[in-house]
C-alpha cells in the first residue's frame, strides 16, 4: 500500500466530502436541455469504523452520492478527501490503490458477475486487476474471503445462475473486500432480497465490520433494515441532506418532517397500530430534479411549511450533540 | 354462531406444477380458500411459497407453454370451473376477476398512450363508445387521486413515475367493475411514502365499491396495513390462517413465528430481527412429510413422515404437528 494507515491519523475521517455537487444534463420533454441536480451542496464525513447509512425516496441522489464516494463519478462542484488528500490531486498510482479502499457492492448481484466464470475467478478478478499477490495468495485470499460471506468450496466452483439471490449478494460482498478496502458503499444490497435473506446479509455486514475494520455507506430506502446495519443516518430529499444524526436516537428523535413521514410510512406488522399509522401519510411524489421548488425542496409536501419556506433554503444546522436539520421550524 | 355468508370466491385443492429449466416444480400443492364478499385477504409467504402462481391459475392468466398440470376447482359467485386448464377460463372469469401486479410500468403497453389502453379495456368490457368511454376514463383517474387527468390519458407508461402507473392500473381493474380484485404485490416496487398512499387507495376503493380484494406480499406489514384475514403460504401450501389480529398477536405455525420473528420494525418495539436458517425445499421433489421440518425449531419424528393438514375449520388454524388436536 502506497498510503500508510499510521495511528496519528486514526481519529480523521476516511472521506470527507465538501460542499459536493452532481449536475447532469437530460434532454427535456420539449426538446433542449435541462440541468438535473441530483446532489446539491452535500459536506459528509466518514469515519473509520462507522457504518452511515444514507435514506430516502428513488431519486434522490443516493447513489449518485455513493458513486462520487468510491471515484465512479466526478463531483460538478466542491471536493472528496480520501485520507486528507484530494482524490483528482493523487498521481496515477496513488489513485488507484485509494479506488482499491474505497469499494462498492450494488442491488443486482447477478449483473454484476459474469455468467460464463465460476464464482472462484470472478471473486480472484480485483486482485488480477491490482496485480496483488501471487496466484497461490490470491488463491488462498479468495477462499478466505468466500469463508468470511459464509460460502464454501461448493460455492467457489459453481456458476452465478446456480446460486440463490443471497448468495449472490454474498459472492457481490466477498468480491468487493477482497482487495481488503476501507470503506464499503453498499447500494441497495439487500433491496432484491427475500426477509430472511435480508437479515442475513445485514448481520454479515455487521460482522464484517468488526472484523476487518471496513466503513459502511449503506445506502438504503428501507429504514428498518438500515436499523440492523447504521450507526449514523443521512436522511437525503432531492440532492440535498436534510437530517443527520446518530442512529441510536434517529427512530424516535428524528425531527425533520420528512424524516419522520419516512418513518411514519413504514409499515409495521401489527394491524391496530398500522391502520392508525396509514391514516397520516405524506401527499405527493418527490418533485422533478430538474424543476425542484423554490426555497424549501420539501415545502411542497410539507405540513409544517410557511411563507418563508418558499423563499430561504433552510441550511443544515446543529441540534443537540451532533445533530443535524435543514427546517425553518424544527 | 351466525353463519357466513356465501364466498363470492372458493378454491378447492388448487394444484399447479411448472416446466422450468431445471425440471418439473410442484410450485402449488393443494391450496384451498374461501373469500367473503367485502373481505380482503392478505397472503404472504418467502419468495417462491407460490402465491403468484396461484393466484394466476385463478384467473386463468398461467402461461399454458409453462404448465405441466393444474387441478382443482374454482368457484365464483355461483358458477364454477373444474378443469383449469381450459384456456377459455380466462376469458369467462375476468368478467368478475381482475389482476393487478407488482411491475405496473412493464405491465402497460409501452407503444401505446394511457387513453389508448384505458379507453380499449372500457369500450371491451362496457361496449361504451369512445366519448362515453374517454369520460368514464377520466372518472376513474380523478377517484385514483391522479392529479391531471387529461394530461396522463396523453401520456405514455415511461412518462409517469411508478406510483402513477400503479393508479393507472389499479383505474383500468376498477373499471372492470370486478367482484374479485386479486393484487399481486402491487406496492412492492414503489417507495414506502407512495406505497402508503397506494394501500389508502386500495383500501378505499375496496370498502366504497364492496368487492373483495385479495392482496400477496412477501411484507407482513402491508398485510397489517389492509387485510381482514391472512393466510400464510409455504412451498405452496397454505399453513396458517386466521383474522389478521389473531394471526400477528399469536401466530401458530412455526413458520408464521419465523417470518414475525425476521421482519423488522421502526417503531419502538422494534427487537432484533432473526434471520429464518436454511432454505425453502426443491419443489420438484413430492415433499413427504411437513415441508418446514428442516428449518423448524421444534420439530417432531412424525413431522419427517407425515404432512400435517390445515383443519378445515373456519378461524384460526394451522398445518402443524404440534398443535393441540393435532394427533394423526
Ligand atoms: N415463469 C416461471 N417459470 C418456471 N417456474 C416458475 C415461473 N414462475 C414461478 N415459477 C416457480 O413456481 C414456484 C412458485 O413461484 P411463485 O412465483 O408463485 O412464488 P411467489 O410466492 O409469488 O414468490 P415471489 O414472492 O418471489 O413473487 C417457484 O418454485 C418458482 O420458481
Ligand atoms: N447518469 C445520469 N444521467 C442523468 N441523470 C441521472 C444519472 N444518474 C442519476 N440521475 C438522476 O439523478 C437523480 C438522483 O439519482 P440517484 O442518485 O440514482 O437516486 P437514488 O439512488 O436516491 O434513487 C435522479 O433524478 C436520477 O434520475
Ligand atoms: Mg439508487
Ligand atoms: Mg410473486
Amino acid at each position: 500500500m502506497s498510503i500508510p494507515a499510521s495511528p496519528s491519523d486514526f481519529a480523521l475521517p476516511l472521506l470527507q466530502l465538501d460542499d459536493v455537487c452532481v449536475d447532469f444534463q437530460v434532454p427535456k420533454a420539449q426538446g433542449g436541455k435541462a440541468t438535473l441536480r441530483a446532489v446539491r451542496n452535500v459536506s459528509l464525513q466518514v469515519m473509520p469504523g462507522e457504518s452511515i447509512a444514507l435514506v430516502g425516496e428513488s431519486g434522490c441522489g443516493k447513489s449518485t452520492l455513493g458513486r462520487v464516494m468510491v471515484g465512479l463519478i466526478e463531483p460538478s462542484r466542491g471536493s472528496v478527501l480520501y485520507r486528507g488528500r484530494a482524490m483528482n490531486a493523487l498521481n496515477r498510482r496513488d489513485q488507484q490503490s485509494a479506488r482499491r479502499m474505497l469499494q462498492m457492492v450494488f442491488q443486482n448481484p447477478y449483473g454484476a458477475l459474469d455468467p460464463r466464470f465460476r464464482i472462484h475467478r470472478s471473486v480472484r478478478e480485483p486482485l488480477d486487476i491490482a496485480g496483488l499477490g501471487s496466484r497461490a495468495e490470491r488463491r488462498e485470499k479468495v477462499a478466505r474471503v468466500l469463508g468470511l460471506v459464509g460460502l464454501g468450496p461448493r460455492h467457489a466452483a459453481a456458476y452465478p445462475k446456480q446460486l440463490s439471490g443471497g448468495q449472490l449478494q454474498r459472492v457481490g460482498i466477498a468480491r468487493a473486500i477482497v482487495t481488503s478496502p476501507e470503506v464499503l458503499v453498499c447500494d441497495e444490497v439487500t433491496s432484491a432480497l427475500d426477509v430472511s435473506a435480508k437479515i442475513q446479509i445485514t448481520e454479515l455486514l455487521v460482522e464484517l465490520g468488526r472484523e476487518l475494520n471496513v466503513s459502511y455507506v449503506f445506502i438504503s430506502h428501507d429504514l428498518g433494515i438500515v436499523r440492523q446495519v447504521a450507526t449514523r443516518i443521512a436522511v437525503m430529499y432531492l440532492g440535498r441532506i436534510v437530517e443527520l444524526m446518530d442512529a441510536a436516537s434517529f427512530y424516535r428523535g428524528a425531527l425533520h418532517p420528512y424524516s419522520r413521514a419516512l418513518l411514519n410510512s413504514v409499515p409495521i406488522p401489527d394491524p391496530q397500530l398500522q391502520r392508525d399509522r396509514l391514516s397520516k401519510i405524506l401527499v405527493g411524489e418527490v418533485p422533478s430534479p430538474t424543476d425542484p421548488p423554490s426555497g424549501c425542496a420539501f415545502r411542497s409536501r410539507c405540513p409544517l411549511a410557511q411563507n418563508i419556506c418558499r423563499e430561504v433554503d433552510p441550511a443544515l444546522t446543529p441540534r443537540k450533540g451532533s445533530h443535524l436539520v435543514a427546517c425553518h421550524f424544527c | 354462531m351466525s353463519r357466513a355468508p356465501a364466498p363470492i370466491l372458493s378454491v378447492r385443492d388448487l394444484h399447479v406444477r411448472l416446466w422450468t429449466k431445471f425440471g418439473v416444480v410442484r410450485a402449488v400443492n393443494g391450496v384451498s380458500l374461501d373469500l367473503a364478499p367485502g373481505e380482503v385477504l392478505g397472503i404472504v409467504g418467502e419468495s417462491g411459497s407460490g402465491k403468484s402462481i396461484a393466484m394466476l391459475a385463478v384467473m386463468g392468466l398461467l402461461d399454458a407453454a409453462l404448465v405441466d398440470a393444474v387441478a382443482g376447482s374454482v368457484t365464483v359467485g355461483d358458477r364454477s370451473w373444474n378443469d383449469l386448464t381450459e384456456i377459455e377460463a380466462w376469458s369467462s372469469r375476468s368478467e368478475d376477476l381482475a389482476m393487478i401486479f407488482q411491475d405496473a410500468q412493464t405491465a402497460l403497453n409501452p407503444v401505446l398512450t394511457i387513453e389508448a389502453q384505458i379507453v380499449e379495456t372500457l369500450k371491451a368490457r362496457h361496449g361504451l363508445g369512445r366519448k362515453e368511454a374517454r369520460a368514464r376514463a377520466i372518472k376513474l383517474l380523478e377517484a385514483v387521486r391522479i392529479p391531471d387527468p387529461q394530461r396522463c390519458l396523453s401520456s405514455y407508461p415511461h412518462q409517469l413515475s411508478g406510483g402513477m402507473c400503479q393508479r393507472v392500473m389499479i383505474a383500468m381493474a376498477v373499471g372492470c367493475e370486478p367482484k374479485v380484485l386479486i393484487a399481486d404485490e402491487p406496492t412492492t416496487a414503489l417507495d414506502v411514502t407512495v406505497q402508503a398512499q397506494i394501500l389508502n387507495l386500495i383500501s378505499e376503493i375496496q370498502r366504497e365499491s364492496g368487492m373483495s380484494l385479495v392482496i400477496i406480499s412477501h411484507d407482513l406489514g402491508v398485510i397489517a396495513s389492509i387485510a381482514d384475514r391472512v393466510h400464510v403460504m409455504y412451498a405452496g401450501r397454505i399453513v396458517e390462517k386466521g383474522t389478521v389480529q389473531d394471526v400477528f398477536a399469536a401466530p401458530r405455525h412455526p413458520y408464521t413465528q419465523a417470518l414475525l420473528a425476521c421482519t423488522t420494525r421502526v417503531d419502538d418495539e422494534a427487537a432484533a430481527p432473526r434471520a429464518i436458517p436454511g432454505a425453502l425445499p426443491d419443489m420438484r421433489e413430492a415433499i413427504s412429510g411437513c415441508p418446514f421440518r428442516d428449518r423448524c425449531p421444534i420439530v417432531l419424528p412424525i413431522c419427517a413422515t407425515e404432512d400435517p393438514e390445515l383443519d378445515a375449520v373456519e378461524g384460526h388454524a394451522a398445518a402443524c404437528w404440534r398443535m393441540p388436536g393435532a394427533d394423526p
